[in-house]
């Protein structure tokens, strides 16, 4: 299973309940919410998709049952973007 | 903080408050606790609780239009809500309104803007609505604009990108020295700064924004941005008298005199940091030292 983690040149900071992040290259802005926030902080080190899923549900109990397709969804739109990296 | 009186500074100027129940005290602290200054002051503006019952202040519909007039050094405001009584030369009176409602917060803003506006033209200073952000070589710039216009937007990608901000909605900038000061303030829009945000910097820029697809900046006449700076003013002009209205166009005067000012066609991005002069930083390029990252 792939392991992803944060693009280390993104710059970004948590704005109340929002991630801002900046590609550096492109200058382009992006804004994630809570529930994108947290995926994004916990990518600080590399994870898979089950550990984010566990992760993210263990700090939301009733999170929906579509959390790890809602997350697979996250992880390829932010590497599709580059501000995420797939690792072995 | 146990002191019964309580200062808030903004820039040189600082009203004092003295809470008369635990609901005003609790009203103002949970608003500006960070800005706020236990002071023995004599002289200070009571807040008194009013409880309004039936008539809460979520009930009104109209919470945030306010009669004001000011003669001489009284300033009153009154509304369905708050009614405000202050001698602006003395910096006494009374605020009275029902300060067990959290949407108080909102309604004792609304006075506080107007009331340090008027305390800070007399001190060749004026509030603007605006951002206001420092960069690494203390310098700051200012980025004004009208409800909508990006000021919140710049303001958080400019605190991704390292710079202070002093606030997303409204800054003083005392002019009365040689060089103008930028300064923060209590009053924020959607982005709330930090508590380590320095309190004031040298004044080098004003950009006015407005969003557009493609970035750019035009310079502007002297008499463009006298007017751009009055319109942004917070909206009290109506009930200034004549006295502190040709202050007010004193201080935006000289203002003008001394600082940049450019109109800035901005899009959510960064491109239009190229516009504004603002220095370089490492997160520009992927090659160089990565950008520090905080949590707020």
């Amino acid at each position: 299973m792939s392991r992803y983690r944060q693009n280390p040149t993104i710059a970004w900071r948590q704005i109340d309940d929002q991630s801002v992040l900046i590609d550096p290259v492109s200058g382009v802005v992006f804004v994630l919410n809570e529930l994108g926030g947290q995926v994004w902080e916990l990518l600080e080190h590399a994870r898979d998709t089950h550990e984010l899923v566990n992760e993210v549900r263990n700090a939301r109990p009733a999170a929906p049952v579509s959390l790890g397709d809602d997350i697979d969804r996250f992880l390829t739109a932010l590497v599709e973007r580059e501000l995420a990296v797939a690792t072995a | 903080m146990s002191t019964s009186t309580l200062a808030l500074p903004v820039g040189s100027c600082t009203v004092h408050f003295h809470p008369a129940t635990p609901a005003a005290r609790n009203a103002l602290v949970r608003r500006y606790d960070q800005h706020l200054i236990a002071t023995a002051s004599q002289a200070s503006i009571h807040l008194i609780h009013e409880p309004r019952g039936a008539t809460s202040p979520d009930s009104v519909d109209d919470r945030y239009g306010f009669q004001t007039s000011l003669a001489g050094d009284r300033l009153e405001m009154h509304s369905a809500v708050a009614n405000a009584a202050i001698d602006l030369g003395q910096g006494s009176g009374t605020i009275q309104m029902d300060f067990g409602e959290r949407a108080a917060d909102y309604y004792l803003e609304n006075i506080l803007r107007q009331l340090f506006q008027l305390v800070a033209i007399r001190q060749q200073a004026f509030l603007v609505h605006a951002a206001g952000i420092r960069a690494s070589n203390e310098t700051g710039q200012i980025f004004a604009g009208q409800s909508g216009a990006g000021k919140s937007t710049i303001s958080k990608i400019l605190a991704v990108l390292g710079y202070d901000v002093l606030s997303d909605d409204l800054v003083l900038i005392e002019a009365g020295g040689t060089t103008p000061r930028l300064c923060s303030t209590p009053f924020y829009g959607t982005y709330r700064p930090s508590t380590t945000v320095p309190r004031s910097t040298d004044l080098d820029a004003i950009n006015f924004l407005q969003q557009a697809p493609h970035p750019s900046a035009q310079e502007i006449s002297d008499v463009a941005v006298g007017t751009a700076l009055l319109l942004t003013n917070i909206p009290f002009a109506d009930s200034i008298d004549t006295r502190h209205r040709k202050e007010l166009i004193d201080v935006t005067s000289r203002l003008i005199a001394s600082v940049t000012a450019r109109r800035l066609a901005f899009r959510p991005d960064t491109s239009f940091l190229r516009f504004t002069g603002l220095p370089v930083t490492g997160w520009q390029t992927k090659t160089s030292t990565p950008l520090r990252k905080e949590t707020a």
